[in-house]
């Protein structure tokens, strides 16, 4: 089963709307240069935990969502740093996933949504994205991550 | 409710307007050029990580700046000392998307609008937005100025007819003659506290219906003595004692929880968490009776017995 990257968002500091990138550099064990969570200024990141380093969701998903309900979600609304096309992301839960040539990432667990999304978007999406909210993962090893890379697992 | 978001923005102009109130221009960072501001709307400074803080938008259109007139409050919370002090041109800051919760109803034939102080601020995009408009604008601007009154060059430009009472020189008036002449205008008041009871107060006593007012920081006093209680925070597997002379905001913030915050009032709705179990006792005024049942703002409400957080 074999993605692509379709987006890259970062942002520096918690609330900040996410900037788009055409490529982000995964460091190990941190998250990705520059972004909140590597800098340690994340909403979560008093209590740091590994599952925040870097994030993602389904472009397909955005999609279900607007013919479900007409809400338009878009990628940069989601606060997850790389979209993907291509690929059931829930179906690499508990699984170490190569992104580009290099980065490796665990799957630690599925993104569960809140509200505090709704508050900053003003957008009700909480419960359209219950069960398909991305992942949230661990960088095991670093390395430049471009706009169409290939998302795979790794056997 | 509005998109809360925060965009990043650098120092661009830094302006002494006297009374101890600077102007800080700021200028995007992260896009070409900032969302449209509706007058009267106001926006949250991030001034250090946690720390936001409200302040009106009210650059002259055309300016494609957005403008914060910061009070520096000696005795205060620590924002305005910190811009005053340790701001300059090029520091980065995050500014929120505007906030449209105290708006001019733009077709009324007069308006009177109440200042108090640096309050106003969003009487200046009022003013701005009136200009050409062929309906009558009274201004009665309260202030406390040893030196020049700040922004007066530019509210006389704009309202010539303005009425200004500086306490340091004596300046005084009375909120009920004031309003007694005010009738069928569409009010609106800003200022501190103490200053917005004052104008709703003779308002009232006059009959005149509502106004439409604006204060950041609300009559309810920050860290409100009430009610010890326990707050279970089952993500982070933290359960906190809350003591009757603290507040929950104090409490959560000395654990070490990730927290934004305002007004410290209950008026600004920056701290607000989800509840998912337990008795809330809210004393905030900006949450809606169906916000009441899943959400609170810990900087003045508080819990009954124990309570159970579940977005931090």
């Amino acid at each position: 089963m074999t993605g692509r990257v379709c987006g890259i968002y970062t942002a520096e500091v918690a609330a900040q709307e996410m900037m788009e990138g055409h490529e982000c550099r995964l460091l190990a064990n941190v998250g990705i240069e520059g972004d909140r969570y590597a800098r340690r200024i994340g909403r979560w990141s008093d209590r740091p935990k590994t599952e925040h380093q870097i994030s993602f969701i389904e472009l397909e998903v955005l999609h279900q969502i607007y013919d479900e309900t007409g809400v338009v979600l878009t990628p940069r609304e989601t606060r997850r740093n790389i979209i993907t096309c291509g690929v059931r992301l829930n179906d690499f839960l508990g699984q170490t996933i190569r992104v580009g040539k290099n980065a490796l990432v665990y799957v630690e667990k599925l993104n569960h949504p809140c509200k505090y999304l709704e508050r900053l978007i003003d957008k009700q999406v909480m419960a359209s994205l219950l069960g398909r909210s991305g992942l949230n993962c661990q960088v095991i090893s670093g390395g430049i991550v471009r706009l169409g890379d290939r998302i795979e697992r790794v056997l | 409710m509005a998109v809360r978001l925060l965009m990043k923005v650098s120092v661009d102009q830094i302006v002494d307007e006297g009374g101890g109130i600077r102007s800080f221009y700021f200028r995007p960072e992260d896009r070409r050029q900032f969302p449209p501001v509706l007058p009267g709307a106001h926006t949250l400074l991030r001034v250090t990580k946690g720390m936001m803080r409200q302040y009106s938008l009210c650059a002259p259109p055309g300016d494609r700046r957005y403008r914060l007139a910061i009070r520096l409050d000696p005795a205060g919370r620590g924002g305005s000392r910190f811009m005053h002090e340790s701001a300059h041109v090029g520091d980065i800051f995050y500014l929120s998307y505007p906030q449209p919760d105290f708006l001019l109803d733009p077709d009324r034939p007069s308006y009177s609008f109440f200042a108090g102080g640096v309050g106003i601020t969003p009487m200046l995009s009022f003013l701005y937005a009136l200009q050409g408009r062929t309906c009558r604008i009274r201004l009665c601007y309260f202030v406390r100025a040893d030196g020049a009154v700040p922004f007066e060059q530019e509210i006389r430009a704009l309202c010539p007819q303005v009425e200004i009472f500086n306490s340091a020189q004596g300046g005084r008036a009375s909120f009920e003659d004031l309003l007694d002449g005010s009738r069928g205008d569409a009010i609106y008041c800003c200022g501190s506290a103490p200053f917005v009871a004052g104008v709703q107060g003779a308002a009232e006593s006059l009959g005149l219906g509502t106004i439409q007012v604006e204060s950041f920081v609300s009559g309810v006093k920050a860290g409100y003595l009430g009610e010890p209680f326990v707050v279970d925070l089952p993500r982070s597997r933290h359960v906190l004692d809350i003591p009757s002379d603290r507040s929950m905001l104090d409490v959560l913030l000395e654990d070490g929880v990730d927290i934004d915050y305002a007004c410290e009032a209950g008026v600004c709705r920056s701290c607000i968490v989800d509840v998912i179990e337990g008795e809330i006792i809210h004393r905030d005024q900006c949450l809606t009776e169906d916000e009441r049942r899943t959400v609170m703002t810990p900087c003045v409400s508080r819990g009954r017995g124990r309570i159970v957080i579940n977005s931090i």
